[in-house]
């Protein structure tokens, strides 16, 4: 137990750690990760998908596109959503998580959906955990697809725990019922969602953290920047 | 008292002022999304004896357009 949460302790600060190199990257350039996907858009408009066919990230087996909708925001302050995606082999892409953004860029809650909402195919939570554990940053990556290994990364335990949440919620939800029908089901829309605070998480593990960790070796040069 | 409030991580001092910083400059507005133009009704003359236009010829009726609006979030 004790090992397991250093190993804990350990995971939180190194990630922590790469998150608040990247952060300053993005002060010093005076933009976020949605504002990078957004560059070269001239008329941002509700509906659409940005990048279109999604930004590759993770050695391409992870990707993510931004929208906003025009009625229905996934939280109350969003701007939009991230959707976040893995490869798992025939082409198939099968949805992890999304990721509501406010007005200024900043992340404000993890949240799952059910399939419909995605379409593609629906995988457990023990699946997911697989790629989760594959998940790591990708050499040609930029600011964006680092900053969203890094997170995801981060918060993988709490991801995980909700996507056992959202199994479980939809198990209770079926009460008898085929799962593919609960899966198309209209009537089930959010399953689970959890909110986030950088500034809470990145004190927590990079200052008032009393582990004995060690450090982590951080090359800056390795978390490039751009898109 | 708290202890260990400030640690090195490559280089760079890391205090809560710090974070607190790097949080705040990497805060910059998005931009908004556009008017959507009103929608405009088109007028349609038929001349006598013409046929009227099929509802279902129109591409929102096809399967493809269907499946996107049936999932919002799709890739």
């Amino acid at each position: 137990m004790a090992e397991s949460a250093q190993n804990l302790a350990e995971h939180k600060f190194y990630w922590c750690s790469k998150l608040f190199v990247l952060m300053q990257d993005m002060a010093a350039q005076h933009t976020n990760a949605v504002l990078k996907v957004l560059a070269d858009v001239d008329h941002f408009q509700t509906e659409r998908r940005y990048p279109e066919a999604g930004l590759l990230f993770a050695e391409k087996q992870w990707r993510v596109f931004y929208h906003r909708h025009e009625t229905r925001p996934m939280h109350a302050d969003e701007h939009g959503h991230l959707h976040i995606f893995t490869d798992i082999g025939d082409q198939d892409w099968a949805h992890v998580v999304g990721l509501s953004i406010d007005a200024e860029g900043q992340p404000l809650q993890w949240f799952m959906t059910n399939r419909w909402v995605t379409d593609g195919p629906w995988l457990n939570h023990e699946n997911l955990l697989q790629q989760f554990e594959a998940l790591e940053p990708g050499m040609d990556d930029g600011l964006v697809g680092n900053w969203l290994t890094v997170l995801l990364q981060l918060y993988s335990d709490t991801l995980f725990g909700l996507l056992e949440k959202r199994d479980a919620r939809m198990q209770k939800k079926a009460e008898g019922r085929e799962m593919s029908v609960m899966l198309d089901d209209r009537d089930v829309y959010m399953l689970a969602t959890q909110s986030i605070d950088l500034q809470s998480m990145l004190e927590k593990y990079l200052l008032y953290s009393h582990a004995d960790v060690a450090e982590p070796e951080i090359n800056k040069n390795d978390l490039q920047a751009g898109v | 008292m708290k202890r260990n409030q400030t640690r090195i991580v490559v280089g760079v001092a890391i205090s809560a002022a710090a974070i607190a910083a790097a949080i705040d400059h990497s805060r910059q507005r998005l931009p908004d999304p556009d008017e959507q133009l009103a929608s405009q009704q088109a007028v349609i003359i038929i001349d006598e004896g013409e046929d009227l236009p099929a509802e279902g010829n129109a591409d929102c009726s096809k399967p493809a357009a269907l499946g996107r609006q049936a999932s919002p979030c799709s890739l």
